[in-house]
């Protein structure tokens, strides 16, 4: 799995590098010069890069399938699919942290995300995820709104 | 020249500036401290409250924040074997064994004698070379500038491990992002795809606190359990006894702390290099009786804290004077600098010196104050570490995000938080150095313009000019190397 995140990786550095070299190609002569000659070796790089990650891939590929007789069917396999499900999850936890910022502002968004990650991702009592959403706001509120009056 | 010394004092001692070094030093204690968070992230946190504040206030707050990071780090290193900042790292080898022993104590106190007394080291340093810089400077122009840019990120780039190829690509990468925005020269917007926000650039503060903090609470959260777990209670008695120790081991902290200056200088090269050759220099001299260096000698404590809190003396060396950061966290105060007034350059070695002394006294004053703070505090301290990551995770993601927000108050900001984020985080999971990427996106303008100005000056053969010509070679050599030294090590095994 973690071969397949460093071939995914890789492939995302391709086409980011592309991107910049043919955006970069429809610019006026002078503004593209920096562009290309920094985007022209970063895309070759990063296509060695993608060639070297398939490389890899294929040879523990192989070194796995030797070695999967010997081992308990799914085991690693499971909990790497437990943590990529877990790594998804997390990032769905930022998101909404960003959406509700934009939507609720941070004095009403912050306590609730603290609120609910703390309930529910980490699974803690009412009584203590609502003692540090409502601390870490005070906090904040303090000092943004009192000491540093300034607006979030 | 005394005079501007006496200044600097003065200035670092006045009000508010005082009272905002103070409060950095506790922060930066803590942020060190608590593992994971380092340098880069705890400056990337403190810079957005330093825009409002006057030249020397800021100084002292940002240096007094900078400086300690590395003490407080060295405590959680020794402890838990958990490092509070990357250059911690090499601290771990001797001082965790020493703590298991039961002589953490001895170790800490080593660690923060050893730190305080290098950061002095590394601050007298730099009071002394000020003076030489400043024919130095005059002598660099647009072709050294961009020349010692490249330089930089190559430096960077090609201390990614065994993988240059990754570090190289980082590099880039962070150059090509720094690219993003109103092009200087002619106006033409690049890469901003018709977004208002972009035509500004991506911001340095959101980028680091995405690529730094965002990236490693979503790595705590995805391993779980909390931030350190102690396998042995450690003893926090005999900090005297580890004091003593540096003045015993004298000859090997001297030596760590001009190795720490010497990489400090050197563009690129950062705190985690400095410790790591220190402490292997302190293991080449390990005496018959002694005890071996991984195992809980004294001497690999010293080593590793002295030459990194000498490097930081060492490190503002090209960061005042050439506006090229010694490392990442130079690279973050360097736009601090730049936003609160303070450009780089000959006038900080001339008409603005008393500043640049202001920074070499916050250098030492944090120094020492932090390490006595640390000595005091250690113990209690040390209960954070076993906060479960699931509740210290969302409150630093919060405070993540008012960080950024408070750059450009936009949206804008947290979202460049997020996306260098997710890439930061892959970059973390596939060993691609983050670092390199900061520094791209740092030094991606300065190449740009001292680019134009050095074809515009001296035309395409500005490349010749002695000094660039000599970093040209430089840089082509260390490319070379990060690529030959791997292949010469894999030979080397299957030989052996």
């Amino acid at each position: 799995m973690k071969k397949a995140e460093e071939i995914g990786f890789a492939a995302f550095l391709v086409i980011v590098f592309a991107l910049f070299v043919i955006l970069g190609w429809g610019y006026a002569k002078r503004p593209r010069i920096v562009p290309l000659t920094l985007s022209i070796p970063g895309l070759a790089l990063s296509v060695l890069n993608f060639g070297n990650s398939i490389v890899k891939a294929k040879r523990a590929g192989t070194d796995q399938k030797t070695k999967r007789a010997e081992t308990s069917p799914g085991g690693p396999q499971a909990a790497l699919s437990t943590e990529n499900r877990k790594i998804l999850v997390i990032w769905t936890w930022i998101i909404a942290l960003a959406v509700g910022i934009n939507f609720l502002g941070f004095m009403i968004a912050l306590p609730i995300f603290l609120l609910a990650f703390i309930k529910f991702f980490a699974k803690r009592t009412w009584k203590l995820s609502t003692l540090i959403a409502a601390s870490f706001t005070l906090a904040v509120y303090l000092v943004f709104y009192v000491g540093l009056k300034t607006t979030l | 020249m005394l005079e501007a010394l006496w200044d600097g004092l003065v200035l670092v001692f006045s009000w508010p500036a005082i009272g905002y070094m103070t409060v950095g030093v506790f922060f930066g204690l803590f942020m060190g401290f608590t593992p994971g968070i380092g340098g880069p992230v705890t400056l990337a946190l403190v810079l957005p409250f330093s825009f409002s504040l006057d030249e020397v206030s800021a100084v002292a707050f940002l240096l007094g924040t900078h400086s300690v990071v590395v003490t407080g780090g060295s405590v959680s290193a020794i402890l838990f074997g958990v490092p509070g900042a990357g250059p911690n790292a090499a601290t771990i080898i001797d001082g965790f064994p020493l703590a298991q022993k039961g002589e953490a104590g001895r170790a800490i106190g080593a660690a923060l004698a050893a730190s305080a007394l290098g950061g002095v080291f590394g601050t007298v340093v730099l009071a002394c070379i000020i003076p030489v810089l400043r024919p130095i400077v005059l002598v660099f122009g647009p072709p050294e500038f961009f020349m010692l840019a490249i330089l930089g990120v190559v430096f960077l780039a090609t201390l990614s491990g065994d993988e240059p190829l990754k570090g190289v690509i980082a590099g880039l990468l962070g150059l090509m992002i720094s690219l993003i925005g109103e092009e200087l020269i002619v106006g033409t917007k690049r890469y901003t795809f018709d977004t208002v926000y972009l035509w500004d650039g991506i911001k340095l503060v959101p980028s680091v606190i995405g690529l730094f903090a965002v990236a490693e609470m979503v790595d705590l959260l995805v391993r779980g359990g909390s931030i350190a777990k102690p396998e042995k209670k450690a003893v926090l008695t005999g900090p005297w006894t580890g004091v003593m120790d540096v003045f015993k081991h004298w000859g090997l902290f001297v030596r760590s702390c001009i190795l720490g200056v010497i990489i400090g200088i050197i563009p690129g090269l950062g705190g985690d290099v400095a410790c790591f050759l220190a402490y292997g220099q302190a293991a080449q001299t390990v005496k018959k009786g002694e005890t071996e260096y991984g195992k809980g000698n004294i001497g690999g404590v010293i080593a590793p804290e002295a030459a990194n809190n000498a490097k930081e003396g060492g490190a503002l060396v090209p960061t005042i004077a050439f506006g090229i950061p010694g490392s990442g966290s130079m690279a973050i105060l360097l736009g601090a600098l730049l936003i609160v007034g303070i450009t780089p350059g000959a006038a900080l070695l001339d008409e603005k010196l008393d500043i640049t002394f202001a920074m070499v006294w916050t250098l030492a004053i944090a120094n020492i104050g932090g390490a006595a703070i640390m000595m005091l505090l250690a113990k209690r301290l040390s209960k954070i570490t076993l906060l479960e990551g699931s509740i210290l995770a969302p409150i630093i993601l919060s405070v993540c995000f008012i960080g950024a927000y408070m750059t450009t108050n936009s949206m804008g900001d947290i979202i460049v938080a997020i996306v260098l984020g997710v890439i930061g985080f892959m970059m973390k999971r596939l060993n691609f150095s983050r670092a390199a990427l900061l520094l791209g996106l740092v030094l991606g303008r300065i190449v740009e313009q001292n680019l134009f100005l050095s074809i515009r000056i001296f035309g395409a053969g500005f490349i010749y000019r002695p000094i660039a010509m000599g970093l040209v070679v430089i840089a082509v050599m260390v490319i070379a190397w990060s690529f030959l030294k791997p292949m010469l090590q894999r030979r080397n095994e299957k030989a052996a």
